[in-house]
């Protein structure tokens, strides 16, 4: 082989799906930025820019600058911190189990932080405080998880998987059991509508409550990707390339109940995004995980982002839930999937 | 000077006793081709022997150490394994494939440098990939996967190559290629041991035959002291016949049991 040879192979190989890879990024990134500043805009009262300007950086209170400040600045950020990561947490699970149906509720965490949250709305909790609900999502998040992983654990993905659906079905028949017991039609009602997930009044009491969980998972999922990648070949491979597996799921596993526990305390479970985003992107980054978890977590930010603006701008009665838009937008997608995926088997 | 031995293992894998109290020693230069009827335990030793599988008695040692007292990445930068029939689980082009084989010796976030996309391509040189370099790893023929899987186990240039039927699938040709292959290796002063089903590749090429059989080292030796019709009769319970000798050497069956 000729030295000239190597270095035009090698010229060929560093180009194009890392650089297409970091464009889309980079795209994906500029897209959320002009979003975030259309959601500031966006409402039952739409601002100017001008308006929005003078709310952000005036001193004297005025009814834009409140809804600027208290309202949609703190919807936005929810919004871009809760669907990041759902696409970041989507795209380590579908890497995790190499299987493209997984999303960030696939270990239990979801539906844990449901019931935690369905149990403060049950007993009225939350007149003692606005934080109570979150508080005991985070509760749940945790307590599945420590389900999940004390069930699931020692028996590689497979068991962690199963384990994940076992406590999923705890949890929903936890949230019915709740349902059928509520004391009153109100408190069931309640309850259904926490469930849909929403945006919708969040302060920044609660970004203060679940930001520094959701960067710390975030964080801790980022650093899979290596071993995510060397899972492509299998366990067996993966592991003789230096992969620890059990390391892997405990990262993987508390990673989203930190993250997706967190922001499904403040939100409500709102599907779909982590099973899409992912998807979105995987044949820019040449299907390798590790390059997808960035623009995935960008992907799923947008998406939310995009969803929560197109609730408030669908006028029809009371506000559209957030969970309920993204499973209607999701499902179309999840028909795609299935007909794509017929298509390419062989 | 590497060497690997395994004193004394025994491995048991749900239950059952797959390895009962076996001790070998490979070092530099040789290339040991591992056979033995299904079921004898040969995926179970080249686990054992990689690191990946440990035994309930006995150690393996790597270099005088044993192996479970190196860490994972500095072992995995050590050897390289190959299971059997390894599968690809997402569409990733070839050459990302071949470049999974540099994972440890990569940081956790930065990519390929200079260096490690110029020896991704010389594997790919090596083992005829370059035409499918950008091809999706999935819509490679079972063949071509083998030899995709071959140049990842290479690409990091591992003192101990351990691999699993690496010639399953392959054309003649291939076949020929991968044997002569892992035998210049072994003259490269590397350990190669591979489990092999066509005892007459193993015969003209491996400098050394291990006979498994129930568990147990049947026989350990050159190819010619090794495969005698007495052996295979007792281990794979068919008649053979054996011809030729050293690089000619041939082996023909001819009834079972």
């Amino acid at each position: 082989m000729t030295v000239e040879t190597v270095s035009s192979v090698k010229k060929h190989a560093a180009g194009r799906a890392i650089d297409s890879v970091h464009a889309l990024s980079a795209g994906i990134f500029a897209a959320l930025c002009i979003l975030f500043c259309v959601s500031l805009l966006a409402g039952r009262v739409w601002l100017s820019p001008a308006d929005v300007l003078d709310g952000l950086f005036s001193t004297h209170a005025q009814l834009s600058s409140l809804i600027v400040t208290e309202l949609r600045l703190p919807r936005a950020v929810l919004a871009v911190l809760v669907g990041g990561t759902l696409g970041l947490s989507g795209a380590v699970l579908q890497g995790l189990t190499r299987n493209p149906l997984a999303e960030p509720g696939l270990l239990g965490v979801t539906s844990g932080a449901s019931f935690g949250a369905v149990i403060a709305i049950y007993f009225d909790l939350s007149q003692l405080s606005p934080a109570v609900i979150p508080l005991f999502g985070l509760i749940g998040a945790f307590g599945a998880m420590a389900l999940t992983f004390a069930l699931g654990r020692g028996g590689g993905t497979l068991s962690l998987v199963l384990a994940g659906a076992a406590v999923n079905t705890f949890g929903a028949a936890l949230i019915a059991l709740a349902l059928n017991l509520a004391p009153g039609v109100d408190a069931a009602y309640e309850i259904m509508t926490w469930l849909m997930g929403s945006l919708a009044d969040r302060s920044w009491d609660h970004i203060a409550l679940a930001a520094p969980l959701i960067l710390a998972g975030s964080a801790m999922l980022a650093f899979t990707g290596r071993a995510l990648d060397a899972l492509t070949l299998g366990e067996a491979q993966a592991e003789s390339l230096g992969v620890d597996l059990p390391r892997l799921h405990v990262m993987a596993l508390a990673g989203t109940a930190m993250a997706v526990g967190a922001a499904t305390s403040v939100t409500g479970a709102v599907g779909f995004i982590g099973l899409v985003a992912p998807h979105l992107i995987r044949p820019f980054a040449s299907y390798l995980p590790s390059r997808l978890l960035l623009p995935s977590a960008l992907a799923g930010a947008v998406l939310l982002l995009g969803a929560d603006v197109t609730t408030r701008l669908i006028s029809v009665g009371p506000e559209m839930k957030l969970g309920v838009l993204t499973a209607l937008l999701g499902t179309p997608f999840f028909f795609w999937l299935v007909v794509r995926l017929r298509r390419t088997a062989p | 000077m590497t060497a690997i031995a395994a004193r004394q293992i025994s491995v048991i894998k749900g239950g059952r006793t797959i390895l009962r109290d076996l001790s070998l020693t490979a070092q530099s230069g040789e290339f040991v081709a591992v056979i033995g009827a299904n079921g004898a335990g040969k995926s179970t030793l080249l686990e054992a022997l990689a690191g990946l599988a440990r035994p309930a008695q006995g150690t393996v040692l790597l270099n005088d150490r044993n192996i479970s007292a190196y860490g994972r990445s500095e072992l995995a930068r050590l050897r390289a394994y190959l299971p059997q029939s390894p599968r690809c689980e997402w569409p990733i082009p070839v050459e990302r494939l071949v470049a999974l084989g540099l994972t440890p010796t990569l940081p956790a976030f930065s990519g390929l440098s200079e260096s490690d996309e110029a020896r991704v391509a010389a594997a790919l040189l090596e083992c005829d990939l370059m035409g499918h370099r950008d091809q999706a790893a999935t819509t490679l023929s079972g063949g071509e996967l083998a030899r995709a899987m071959l140049a990842r186990a290479l690409v990091a240039n591992p003192d101990i190559l351990i691999v699993d039927e690496p010639l399953e699938g392959l054309d003649p040709k291939y076949a020929l290629d991968a044997t002569a292959r892992l035998r210049a290796l072994a003259g490269r002063g590397k350990v190669i041991i591979a489990a092999l089903h066509d005892l007459t590749l193993a015969a003209r090429h491996a400098t050394r035959l291990i006979a498994l059989h129930q568990g147990r080292i049947a026989a350990d030796g050159s190819p010619q002291d090794v495969l005698t019709p007495d052996l295979l009769r007792r281990i794979f319970r068919v008649d053979a016949s054996i011809a030729g000798a050293q690089g000619g050497a041939f082996v023909d069956y001819l009834a079972p049991l």
